[in-house]
């Protein structure tokens, strides 16, 4: 009987997967057990007929709310404070147990759809994301998620990781039945498979609606329209609903395709500068904008990315990062941080260290021990013995008697030119990192060890060493391969060279990395001239055996795959599948990327270019190829997601599954748990007034009105009928307002932020403008109807003010155009 | 998104089953991302008597991506950074240790379990975990006086 077959189940499985993996994964197991161990242990006086009816309780009445997300994923934790269950599982009879059922009852109700008594699987709830599972994950460890965490993890964030316990595994089982444990599955069981993404499916509608949720679907709620990759659908965006994406985000926001927000211009601008957090809603994001570079005005999709930005393209005041303990103070260049030692700090004006690029102190006092120590020359003794006694004075008592070991390393130093000791040993490195410009000091001290024999600290030594023309273009220290190359000619040449060797780490990123990557994502034809450079860069060491080129490529698989040797295999499977036509050139190519999970299309560019010399028939050749290019043509260089271009294919079938699934990946907005539907019922309200800017969601009466009065007022251009769907669409009047009145400098700015989208078809530019022109005119003529002039100019003054509190910079303008449109 | 949904569901749990020693809300009624915590310094510990507070910062991609924990009132302790942030150090809040699974109330749990015993081995204020590990008296007088002197 039914009961008895689920009673039994979870009791073997949860001997053999651990206390939490039991919880976890057991959404039924629980279920079935939690009823049992209760009727068993927990209700006291229990007996097989009592057993029954709580466990029929438990699956029928209130088995929705404690099975639906609270039980199963608290239980798997065990987190005594937060599970039911789990309470009353472990600790037999807690006295606040019943009370906690009924809350969280009540809370899983409030979550779900409407209830149906029958109890079935899609009311439970997964503890990932807390939305309703249609269907399951199971991984091999048994953790059971909804398909979409699962896939989220696998396709966006590229991990194949349990999110319940990090196990990896390389395939997971996506079902409908969440009672069969993943050994119980036989190949018979499992309809369709999906290698690159490690996911088998129990049948082929489940398969069906996953893959849909990787296709370029259009984020539009009411668009059931399928791109082919993100060009595509940024075109598609922009001409169909006047709306554009966020191309920061296309690129680097982990969320499916549909997922992504679609934006006026102004609201994209407003995206980038401030985020688009909406503080009381359900669907805040807590985005808080993209950072911007301040010193190429660029933008960065976050913190980490800006980061990276910055250590790569910009320099580092190593003595003010020291000072500001670690946060990190950049110039635009070296020339400008030149300018600021020279202004800030104290630079050694010896023509020498001038040349050595960055011979700087944080004080004067490390200057002149600098300048007496290295360039004694130049000073008469008497300036010379000068000098020291300032040191010495200043150094105080702690180093008068001290010898080598001070604190300072340029303090011991010091001591021990002046006991003129030509014996003495090199002074050894100060305690702890040493600074740059020590370290330099260090290096240039070993390399003239190296040339001369006159032993270094002598003074005479130095006397009458020549004065050294070229200052030593060093057989330089082992650890300093940037100075291989042939002795400086010019100048600039040669300061490159002594930048490097003074500041190894910057000089290393500047030369090393280059920021061609920053400077050529942006460009729409980007992928092209990277392959371009590839190629004529390549040729120079083109190996000219096929051995010598299989060698390579091997070697740059096994770069790029970071030295797995099982992924270096797969590769290699992948390739001779291919080869023996068991695999399309395209299948081929989004295997590899997935393979190789590359951010840079240029990487896998230069392995496929390589690769493709390998097969010798030409056709294979000349496939593969063609099939990267097309690839390359529809995803540019985003992110594609994987198996979705393929996935295209099947637009037409997907339609009406696009919008049910957007409902579904959205149905949080709705759902509202108890606490805080007050609270974004109350902002709504409020939202009506001053909360305006931020009211994003609210799309509420004055939209139409806006649409309305757009109508009326717009010349009559093919424009005005998308204006005001969009307007429909995207709801919030307030920030159109804004949105509108920034218009004449968004427009400018806009298309120069973000270069690498395609240029609109000119015929829409002037069009949307006209209807921007005229919008804020018809808000106000619509919001205050009695007193507005058809020109709008007069009751612009007198519309409400918190409507206007952004848009009051640009309302002068604003006007004259309308005027001038009028 | 799917984030505020979870942590809706998360405060809703801990509302209902609060963690001894630790209270917790929303920072401001309208934004889930950040929530404020005060801790009670647990009896026995020299934390005992001080009250408190961190931020607890959720980020968008919460679930997939941890919480940070920072320390608003300053704490003698080797596993908060020992600077204006007074980030606190905890394993499972680093993003490679991370896991989906995790909630707010275990970070919380853990966070609350560090005031009674410093983690030595995952500490960010090396001085300090030294201090306790070899001279406890001396660490205890110090964390009792910051105690006394920044968390009453």
């Amino acid at each position: 009987m039914a009961d008895q077959t689920i009673s039994d189940n979870p009791e073997p499985r949860g001997e053999r997967v651990e206390r939490g993996t039991r919880g976890d994964r057991g959404g039924r197991g629980g279920r079935g057990r939690a009823g049992n161990r209760r009727g068993r242990g927990g209700n006291e006086g229990a007996n097989p007929g009592s057993e029954q009816r709580t466990e029929r309780n438990n699956r029928g009445g209130r088995g929705r709310g404690g099975r639906g997300g609270q039980s199963r994923g608290d239980r798997g934790n065990h987190q005594p404070t937060s599970s039911h269950m789990d309470t009353t599982n472990n600790t037999t009879d807690t006295p606040d147990a019943p009370a906690e059922q009924v809350s969280t009852g009540i809370v899983a109700n409030d979550e779900k759809e409407p209830p149906s008594p029958t109890g079935t699987d899609n009311e439970e709830i997964c503890f990932i994301c807390a939305n309703p599972i249609q269907y399951h994950s199971i991984a091999p460890c048994n953790h059971m998620t909804c398909h979409i965490c699962s896939l989220r993890m696998r396709a966006l964030y590229k991990t194949k990781q349990c999110p319940h316990c990090r196990t990896n595994s390389d395939y997971v089982i996506f079902t409908t039945n969440d009672t069969k444990s993943f050994e119980e599955y036989s190949p018979s069981d499992i309809a369709a498979t999906d290698e690159t993404l490690g996911i088998k499916y129990e049948g082929k509608q489940i398969r069906a609606d996953t893959l849909v949720l990787l296709r370029y679907n259009c984020p539009e709620p009411n668009c059931d329209v399928a791109c082919l990759g993100w060009p595509d659908l940024h075109r598609h965006v922009r001409n169909t609903h006047k709306l554009v994406l966020c191309d920061l985000c296309t690129r680097f926001k982990k969320v499916f395709t549909h997922e992504h927000t679609l934006f006026t211009y102004p609201e994209l601008r407003k995206h980038e500068r401030y985020g688009d957090d909406v503080p009381g809603t359900e669907d805040q994001s807590g985005f808080k904008g993209h950072p911007e570079c301040g010193f190429c005005h660029k933008r960065f999709y976050g913190d980490d990315e800006l980061y990276n930005h910055c250590k790569e393209a910009h320099e580092r005041c190593f003595i003010c990062d020291r000072e500001s303990g670690g946060r990190p103070n950049y110039f635009l260049n070296w020339e400008a941080l030149e300018e600021h030692f020279k202004q800030d700090h104290y630079r050694c004006t010896d023509a020498e260290c001038l040349e050595k690029k960055f011979i700087v102190f944080a004080s004067e006092m490390d200057l002149k021990a600098h300048v007496v120590e290295e360039h004694p020359q130049g000073l008469s003794k008497g300036a010379l013995k000068d000098m020291r006694k300032v040191d010495m004075s200043a150094f105080g008592n702690t180093h008068t008697h001290g010898g080598g070991s001070t604190s300072r390393g340029r303090g011991g130093r010091m001591q021990r030119d002046y006991r003129r000791d030509p014996q003495a040993p090199e002074p050894p490195p100060p305690d702890g990192p040493m600074r740059r410009d020590e370290i330099a000091y260090h290096r240039t001290l070993a390399v003239q060890t190296a040339q001369n024999t006159v032993p270094p600290r002598m003074f005479g030594g130095q006397l009458t060493r020549p004065p050294q023309p070229i200052p030593a273009p060093a057989p330089a220290p082992a650890a300093r391969p940037t100075q291989a190359g042939p002795p400086p000619v010019s100048q600039p040449v040669r300061a490159a060279a002594r930048q490097e060797e003074a500041f190894p780490p910057l000089g290393a990123l500047n030369t090393s990395s280059p920021p061609t990557q920053a400077l050529n994502r942006p460009a729409p034809t980007r992928s092209a001239p990277v392959t371009q450079t590839a190629q004529s860069s390549v040729p120079a060491n083109v190996p000219t055996s096929t051995a010598q080129k299989h060698e390579q490529v091997v070697g740059r698989a096994t770069r790029l795959l970071n030295g797995d040797s099982s992924k270096l295999e797969t590769f290699k499977k992948y390739i001779s599948s291919y080869n023996s036509e068991k695999m399309s050139a395209r299948d081929l190519i989004e295997a590899f990327w997935v393979l190789f999970n590359v951010q840079v299309a240029a990487d896998l560019a230069t392995l496929l270019r390589e690769l493709s010399e390998l097969f010798e028939k030409e056709e294979k050749r000349r496939k593969l190829l063609e099939a990267w290019h097309e690839w390359k043509s529809v995803n540019e260089d985003y992110p594609p997601m994987p198996g979705s271009s393929s996935g295209a294919t099947a637009a037409g079938a997907g339609g009406a599954r696009v919008l049910k699934l957007k409902s579904a990946t959205n149905r949080n907005l709705r759902a509202g748990a108890s606490p805080w539907s007050a609270v974004t019922s109350n902002t709504i309200e409020r939202g009506g007034g001053s909360l305006a800017d931020i009211n994003g969601g609210g799309r509420i009466v004055p939209g139409a009105a806006v649409t309305v009065a757009g109508k009326g007022k717009a010349p009559v251009t093919s424009g005005s009928s998308p204006w005001a769907s969009a307007v429909r669409n995207t709801g919030s009047v307030p920030s159109r307002g804004v949105a509108a009145a920034g218009r004449g400098r968004a427009a400018v700015a806009s298309s120069a932020e973000f270069p690498s989208l395609p240029k609109a078809p000119p015929k829409y530019a002037p069009v949307p403008r006209k209807n921007e022109g005229k919008a804020p005119a018809s808000v106000w003529s619509a919001s205050n109807a009695a007193g507005a002039g058809p020109s709008g100019s007069g009751s612009g003054e007198g519309g409400p003010s918190d409507l206007m509190i952004m848009g009051v910079k640009g309302k002068g303008k604003k006007k004259q155009q309308i005027i001038s449109w009028g | 998104m799917a984030a505020v949904k979870r942590i809706t569901k998360e405060l809703a749990e801990f509302s209902n089953n609060p963690v001894p020693g630790v209270s917790a809300g929303l920072a401001s009624e309208d934004n889930v991302f950040k929530w404020n915590v005060i801790l009670t310094g647990p009896q026995g510990s020299p934390y005992s008597g001080g009250v408190f507070t961190l931020n607890l910062i959720l980020p968008t991609e919460y679930p997939f991506k941890p919480p940070t924990l920072n320390f608003t009132t300053k704490i003698y302790h080797p596993n908060v950074s020992n600077d204006d942030k007074g980030s606190m150090c905890l394993g499972v809040l680093r993003s490679d240790s991370w896991k989906p699974s995790c909630k707010i109330v275990q970070v919380l749990e853990m966070a609350a379990g560090l005031l009674k015993e410093p983690n030595v081995d995952d500490a960010v204020e090396t001085s300090i975990a030294d201090e306790y590990k070899n001279n406890p008296e001396s660490f205890e007088k110090t964390a009792r006086e910051w105690t006394r002197k920044y968390a009453k």
